[in-house]
Order: structure tokens, then C-alpha cells, then sequence
């Protein structure tokens, strides 16, 4: 009785718990709550070399180590790894059963049933506790059957722009580590997000070797890093017409970066929090989630698809006022150690297509300072016409100006120019820079990929007091330029997102700024090299009291949960179960034989 | 009983199942953008009907480590494959992960049914276990709604497609449930496919006007079909050969 309390118990802890979402999407459980490992964390690897690439064992140790090393290094310390590495089969299984040992192989290799499809280049299954939700072991395939893993970290299925690619043996090249990372990802307890150029996309992309600022933040939120003075924390609510909206996805743009930092996916309650963020100025973002609840853990399958009434919640934008073009975003000040409650965020469906307004309907922008801080605006706007150009009236201007504007990271197909006029239509003196940010910057030691985004900036420096104009023209971009390809934008609605700030000397967002213009939050890497521990690779226990029924061709045998077994060994039970049938044609060769050849009887009877 | 016969009648069994085992479980979790009709191309089996109810339990077999949701489906129709005899009008769709036992299995990615819902889906041909594995998990899913005009359209995303530039001013049109038929009668008649038939154009229906055929990201598409490889003999059905070779001769020279 006592335990059955403990369990119920135990079972409200975890529902409650899981109500939370999170600054990034946690794998969870079909109830909602969380999966992940237990804190202290050292995961235990072994890693299986043999492939069909070509890939040498030196190369797939590094390529895994520094993987690991990257994952380690975002989480502030809170996951540790050891790695083992070998072609023995029996010490470094190809399986990938339920046996308490973590593996990392090649599809080729694998000695259980293996045919996955051919779009399909990596794949992670997690086991875990269904009443703790404690992941004890991930085991990690890569499809080398299908695609040529490398070390070029330009080698993607959709090669950045410009990027001429070659593949072997009619197999699409991968950079291994984009693969990687993303499957340690899915092992740590993360799940898929709908942020482009983020590692945990559910599409391969170029860079995604390299973790986002939204893998960064989402390690440090699940495991709780301990260096939180640095950080600060806000929380809210997501409604339409009173009621929680279940699966928006909330996007952070920090204003410091001038990109999306972070997103989050709202709760059946729906609830989302955003916590171990840079500090600063964010805007907040409301849309669907693109990429469909099919993309994630089943507890969003029932994610709500019909907020907006009569159109397709995952073909439209959520935006805080529906009456207003462009749409204001809300700014939510960070401060180090506060989690603030933003409330309840009423959201409603954009009237969309919107009408192409004249000039007297543009919105205009008071950019005077109020007790003495700068003035400062952010807007979501729709350009469904291509090579539009729309102005913006901002009002009352003075010092330096600085606008971004967000386009590749947020599903908009658009790239965007921005100028700026005064109010007599000449021209100013102000630099756009587009892209504000390109992978090559950091070749020194982790290659290029190509990866560029069309994110930009414009820096207007020491305007006089007065109105100036805002101009923005949109041109095409090519879908091959998006992880996804046309899937992953909404092609009916592009969209940027402009925010823009007069600064001061001490304004956060001067360009003398340690945070660099840096959409994934990359930083040089000078990982050591990695020795694998001695001995061999260590396995978990697996979890729960009960020994568990299993089902061979040959019958059914329970397995204790403690007992070690080879995955790829048939258990006892059902080698018996085999042998039985030869045992009764053996026992009806005798009887057959006593029967008709009684000198062979009698000779075996000796 | 020593150590080692056990062994070697354990990797007989072994053998035993993986030649009899045509379970082929599909799971993933990084996907690449591939076409829609290359997707259908190489399912197997494409059938539209109606979930029922679920649970979940240890494979069998081969798969006896691993957790599978079974899905009770009920078949309407075989929009591509061998039409399945009335006896298969109900069948089980299998799919990896769920919980059982106090454990669960998690693979992202993993297609997820309700109950209710009528779907296509794509699996593969009916394994040992009797049923059905879907084929490229989330890809191996597509949900029908009717629209205003009564077509009835497809979702799911498995409807990626092709690179292109795009027209700001171009509305592509949805697939639809016809779409999708005549994308099959058109592959079905197709003549055998040549070295890069997967990258042409030429199977596709037209039901995403705005997107531009022969796409340079095409070029890389991988060929390879893991169902359509010559298939390897397993190193356990090897010892499984031999090994009733060996008894039979222990037999024969037994009793002789």
C-alpha cells in the first residue's frame, strides 16, 4: 500500500511538472512531462566506427567527441560524457536494444532490423522510466545507407547557396557532425524546434553542427546550469478569444543579437517559459508551429490547429492585434535573477491577405525619448507582394539610430532592404549591412559551411532632431536557401520582423557590444582532445522491479530488468522452444526405428 | 548442458527469426527534404482507412528489445500494392516507441495515430508478426480534410518538395486525395525506372503549380532504395544453415 501511495505520489510530482513548457522543446512523455537524465549527468557512449563511407575511425572519433565536447560546453558544466570507441560488436554493440548500454553506430552495422527510409539520415531511440521519466540510455543510428556522411562542413543535403556539392555512390553528403549534434540533442532530452537555423530542426541543414542559441539556452533551462547570475527569466500565457491556445510557438528576438534567441512551445494550459537568457531587450513573437505536431513527442498531437476559425492555424501568423498593419511585438526587459510573469498574451489570427495600404495608412513611429531613455518601436509586418517597397513614418528622431530586421530565421521566404530618407525624401547617411552574419567568420577552426543569413542592420549615426522615413523593399529568396525548402516558410504571408532603437552612449545595444551580430550564438571552438577512459564502456541498470515479457518466435520468457544480456543473443527460453521441435523428431526417429528396425533399437538401447 | 551448444542453438533461433522475420520498423529523427512523389515511390504499400484503438507491447521476435505502438486499422482502400484479401480488412499498423512495463521507448519523429482519424499511410508489406510497419515514420502519414469544395486535400509532412525560387504571387495548390491517385497510376505505368528516374519530373502530378521541376537540390537525392536492395544473407541464417546441416549429419551418422 505504502509504495502504491509513493507511486501516486511520484506520478502527481511528474504530472505537475509537466505542465511547465519550456524555452525550447523537451522531449516529454504522452502526459507532458519531461524526459531527461538524472542530474549529476555523465552519459556513457560507445561508439561503433564501422561504415559503408569510408569514414575512418579517427575521423568518427573526433567527429563524435567534439560533438560531445560541444554539448558539454553549452550546458556550463551539468553534462559530462565518457566515450569508448571500438569495432567489437560484442563490447560495442550494433543492436541498439534495450540493454542500459548508450550506442552510436552505423545503419549498415546494425544487427537488428534494420531498414529505415531513405530520407531519413539519423536517428536517436530514447529509453527512459515511465515513472520517473529518467532517460537510462539513447541509441543513436546513422544512416549510411543512404548518405554519404563526410567531414566537409559544407556537405549538406541542402547546401547553402553557391555551395557545389559531390556525392558518391548516388548518396547525398552529409557532414557527419550536422547528424551528430542533432541526435545528442534528441539523447539529452531535446526535442525538435521550430526554429530555422537552430541545431534541433528537424531538417539536416548547413551549420547545424554548430548549437544555436536556442539549444544553448534550452541545456542550461532542462538541467539547470549553475551560473544563473547572468541570466534572467520570463513566463506568460497564450490566448485566443479567452482561451489557452495549446502548441503556439513563442520566439524571443533579442534585441542585443537582432535575431530569435530563443522559442518555446505553449502547454495544453497554454503556458511557456523562457529561462537562462542573455540579459537584455527581447520581442516577443507569437506564431504556429510550422512544422506540424507531427514533428514532435505525441503529447502535442493534439495541439490546436483551428485557432484561427476558418483558416489553417499552421498557414497564418498569431499576432497581439489583429486590427493593426504592421502589428506590434511586446519588448520584455530581462534582468539578471527575475523570472517575470508577463500574464496573460492575447493573441488573434491576422486579417491576412492584407490589403496593400497607401501612404497615409502607414503606421507611424514616435521615437522621442521619455524620461530620458531612447525611443524604440518593433513591428511584424506582411509583404504579400513580391519586390514591394513600403515606408514608415518615424516621428521626432535624434542621435543614432540603429534598425534590424528578421527575416531568414522566422520561415519568412523574404530578404529585406532597408533605408532611410528625411523628411524632405533626400537620403541620410547611414550603412545596411545584409547578412549581418556568415559561418565563414569562423573557419579558423571549424570549417565553413557556407551558411549565411539574411538577416540585416542599418546604423544611422547622429541624426538631427526631426522625421525621417523608413523605406523597406522585400525581394524573393531561394527556398534552397532555407533548411527546408518551401515547407519550412509560409510562402502565402512573408513577413519580416523591424526593430529599431535611437541609443544613447551606454545603450545595450552599441555596436562596441561583447555580443557579436551572431544569429546561432557560434563561438570558436578549441576543444582538447579527447582520451577515452580505460576499460570498457559502462552500462546503466534498467529501470523498474518487474521483469519484463518479452515475445521471441520461439515463445515467451521474462527478463529481469538487472540482467545484462547480449541484445543480439535469442534469449534461453526461446533457443529451447526450438529445440523442442527437433527434440519430438528426433524421439519419432527412434519410435520410427524400434518399429522397423529393431537391430538399430537394440543397438541403441546399448 | 555446456555453455557453448546453448550459444550456438541461440544463434540458430537468432537465425531462424531473422529468416523469418520480414519486419522492417521504420524510425528517424533528422529528415532531409525529399519530394513528395519519391516518397510515394518507394512505399510499398499505400492504404487509406481508419484508426482504431492503440496499445502498446515488445516486438517479437528480432525486435523483442524494442517497444511498438499497434494501431487497429481499418482498411478501405489500397490506393498502391497487392489489394489485401477481406481477412486483412482490420489490420494492426505498427509504429516504434510507446511504454510497456514501466519502460518507454522515445524515437522523435515516430508517426502518431488518434484514434478516429482516417489517414493514408504508407507501410510496408505485412511482417511476421502479421502486421503492418509504417513506413518513414512521420513522412509515412497523411491526414485528409475536405475543403470548402469537397477535394479531399492531403496533410502531413511527407508533402515536402522540391527547391525553388519562389513567386511571392504564387499560391501553390494542396495535394489532394485524387492527386495522390493519379500520382500512383502514373508511377504504376511508368516504364522501368532509369538512373535518375527518381529526380525527374516526369511521375509527378501537377499539384503544386508554382514549384519549378529540375531543381538543383534534386541532383542530390539519394538513389539507393533500402527496400529494393538485392538483399544479404544474415550471419545467423548462415550458422542456422549450417547448423541444421550439421544436426542432420550427427542424426544420419547417429542412427546409421
Amino acid at each position: 500500500m505504502n509504495r502504491k501511495w509513493l507511486g501516486a505520489a511520484a506520478m502527481i510530482v511528474i504530472e505537475a511538472s509537466g505542465t511547465k513548457a519550456l524555452a525550447f522543446t523537451p522531449l516529454v512523455m504522452s502526459n507532458g512531462a519531461s524526459i531527461r537524465w538524472r542530474q549529476p549527468i555523465t552519459i556513457n557512449i560507445a561508439g561503433n566506427p564501422a561504415n559503408s563511407n569510408n569514414l575512418t575511425a579517427s575521423d568518427f572519433f573526433k567527429s563524435v567527441t567534439t560533438s560531445l565536447q560541444r554539448w558539454k560546453a553549452a550546458s556550463q558544466g551539468s553534462v559530462d560524457f565518457n566515450y569508448w570507441q571500438g569495432i567489437d560488436r560484442s563490447t560495442f554493440p550494433t543492436s541498439g536494444g534495450n540493454d542500459g548500454l548508450s550506442t552510436l553506430f552505423f545503419l549498415s552495422q546494425m544487427t537488428a532490423a534494420n531498414s529505415i527510409s531513405s530520407s531519413i539520415i539519423g536517428t536517436t531511440q530514447v529509453w527512459y522510466d515511465r515513472n520517473s521519466g529518467e532517460i537510462y540510455e539513447a541509441d543513436i543510428i546513422l544512416n549510411d545507407r543512404n548518405f554519404n556522411f563526410t567531414t566537409s562542413p559544407a556537405d549538406s543535403t541542402e547546401p547553402a547557396e553557391g555551395v557545389v556539392i559531390s556525392r558518391a555512390n548516388n548518396k547525398a553528403p552529409v557532414y557527419i557532425e550536422n547528424t551528430i549534434s542533432h541526435e545528442l540533442g534528441h539523447a539529452l532530452g531535446l526535442s525538435h524546434t521550430g526554429g530555422l537555423g537552430t541545431s534541433m530542426l528537424f531538417m539536416e541543414a548547413p551549420d547545424q553542427a554548430f548549437l544555436s542559441c536556442d539549444e544553448k539556452v534550452g541545456i542550461q533551462s532542462l538541467y539547470q546550469s549553475s551560473q544563473t547570475d547572468l541570466t534572467g527569466a520570463f513566463h506568460g500565457t497564450v490566448t485566443a478569444n479567452g482561451s489557452p491556445v495549446f502548441g503556439a510557438h513563442v520566439v524571443a528576438i533579442s534585441e542585443t543579437r537582432g535575431t530569435s534567441l530563443a522559442s518555446a512551445l505553449t502547454d495544453r494550459s497554454g503556458s511557456f517559459h523562457f529561462g537562462h537568457l542573455e540579459l537584455g531587450n527581447y520581442f516577443l513573437m507569437i506564431e504556429p508551429y510550422y512544422a506540424g505536431s507531427q514533428t514532435l513527442p505525441y503529447y502535442y498531437s493534439s495541439m490546436n490547429v483551428s485557432v484561427c476559425s476558418g483558416r489553417d492555424f499552421k498557414k497564418t501568423f498569431l499576432t497581439t492585434n489583429s486590427d493593426q498593419r504592421p502589428a506590434p511585438l511586446r519588448k520584455i526587459s530581462v534582468n539578471s535573477g527575475v523570472d517575470s510573469d508577463l500574464g496573460s498574451i492575447p493573441v488573434s489570427c491576422s486579417p491576412i491577405p492584407l490589403a496593400s495600404p497607401s501612404p497615409s495608412q502607414s503606421p507611424q513611429f514616435d521615437m522621442s525619448t521619455a524620461n530620458g531613455r531612447p525611443g524604440d518601436f518593433a513591428w511584424v509586418d506582411v509583404f504579400p507582394q513580391n519586390s514591394q517597397n513600403r515606408t514608415y513614418p518615424l516621428r521626432n528622431v535624434s542621435g543614432d539610430l540603429v534598425i534590424r530586421v528578421v527575416s531568414y530565421s522566422l520561415y519568412s521566404p523574404v530578404k529585406a532592404i532597408l533605408s532611410l530618407t528625411n523628411s524632405m525624401g533626400n537620403p541620410v547617411n547611414f550603412t545596411y549591412v545584409n547578412p549581418n552574419y556568415k559561418s565563414s567568420d569562423f573557419t579558423a577552426n571549424s570549417g565553413n559551411s557556407g551558411f549565411q543569413s539574411f538577416d540585416g542592420i542599418l546604423t544611422a549615426p547622429s541624426l538631427a532632431l526631426g522625421d525621417y522615413t523608413l523605406s523597406i523593399s522585400t525581394q524573393a529568396v531561394s527556398l534552397s536557401s532555407y533548411p527546408a525548402g518551401y515547407f519550412s516558410v509560409d510562402r502565402n504571408f512573408p513577413f519580416v520582423v523591424v526593430f529599431g532603437s535611437t541609443r544613447t552612449e551606454d545603450d545595450s545595444i552599441n555596436s562596441n557590444s561583447t555580443l557579436p551580430d551572431n544569429p546561432r550564438c557560434r563561438s570558436l571552438e578549441n576543444f582538447a582532445r579527447y582520451q577515452s577512459p580505460s576499460g570498457p564502456p559502462i552500462r546503466r541498470s534498467l529501470p523498474g522491479g518487474n521483469p519484463t515479457t518479452q515475445t521471441g518466435a520461439c515463445g515467451r520468457i521474462k527478463t529481469s530488468p538487472t540482467v545484462q544480456r547480449d541484445p543480439s543473443e535469442p534469449p534461453f527460453g526461446a533457443a529451447l522452444g526450438w529445440l523442442i521441435p527437433w527434440l519430438f523428431a528426433l524421439g519419432g526417429l527412434r519410435i520410427s526405428n524400434s518399429l522397423h528396425r529393431p537391430k538399430l533399437a537394440i543397438k541403441l538401447k546399448k | 548442458m555446456s555453455r557453448r551448444p546453448i550459444q550456438l542453438k541461440q544463434w540458430m533461433c537468432g537465425g531462424i527469426w531473422l529468416g523469418l522475420s520480414l519486419s522492417l520498423p521504420s524510425f528517424a529523427s533528422t529528415f532531409y527534404q525529399q519530394p513528395f512523389p519519391t516518397t510515394v515511390e518507394e512505399a510499398p504499400l499505400i492504404l487509406k482507412g481508419k484508426i482504431g484503438t492503440h496499445y502498446s507491447d515488445w516486438g517479437k521476435g528480432i525486435n523483442s528489445q524494442k517497444i511498438f505502438t499497434y494501431y487497429a486499422f481499418q482498411n478501405d482502400e489500397t490506393l498502391k500494392g497487392p489489394t489485401l484479401s477481406s481477412t486483412n480488412s482490420s489490420l494492426l499498423v505498427r509504429e516504434i516507441g510507446g511504454e510497456k512495463d514501466g519502460v518507454g521507448l522515445h524515437v522523435e519523429g515516430a508517426a502518431h495515430f488518434e484514434t478516429g482519424e482516417t489517414v493514408v499511410v504508407m507501410v510496408n508489406p505485412l511482417n511476421s508478426e502479421g502486421t503492418l510497419d509504417v513506413h518513414g515514420m512521420m513522412l509515412g502519414k497523411l491526414t485528409i480534410e475536405k475543403d470548402a469544395n469537397g477535394d479531399e486535400i492531403l496533410k502531413g509532412p511527407a508533402l515536402w518538395g522540391s527547391s525553388s525560387t519562389f513567386s511571392l504571387n504564387q499560391t501553390p495548390r494542396p495535394w489532394t486525395l485524387s492527386d495522390l491517385k493519379r500520382l500512383i497510376r502514373q508511377q504504376a505505368s511508368a516504364t522501368p525506372p532509369a538512373e535518375n528516374s527518381k529526380l525527374s519530373q516526369k511521375v509527378a502530378p501537377q499539384p503544386t503549380p508554382s514549384i519549378q521541376p529540375s531543381q538543383p537540390s534534386n541532383s542530390i537525392l539519394p538513389q539507393a532504395n533500402p527496400i529494393s536492395q538485392p538483399p544479404t544473407l544474415p550471419l545467423p541464417l548462415v550458422i542456422m544453415i549450417f547448423g541444421i546441416l550439421g544436426i542432420s549429419i550427427l542424426l544420419w551418422k547417429f542412427l546409421k
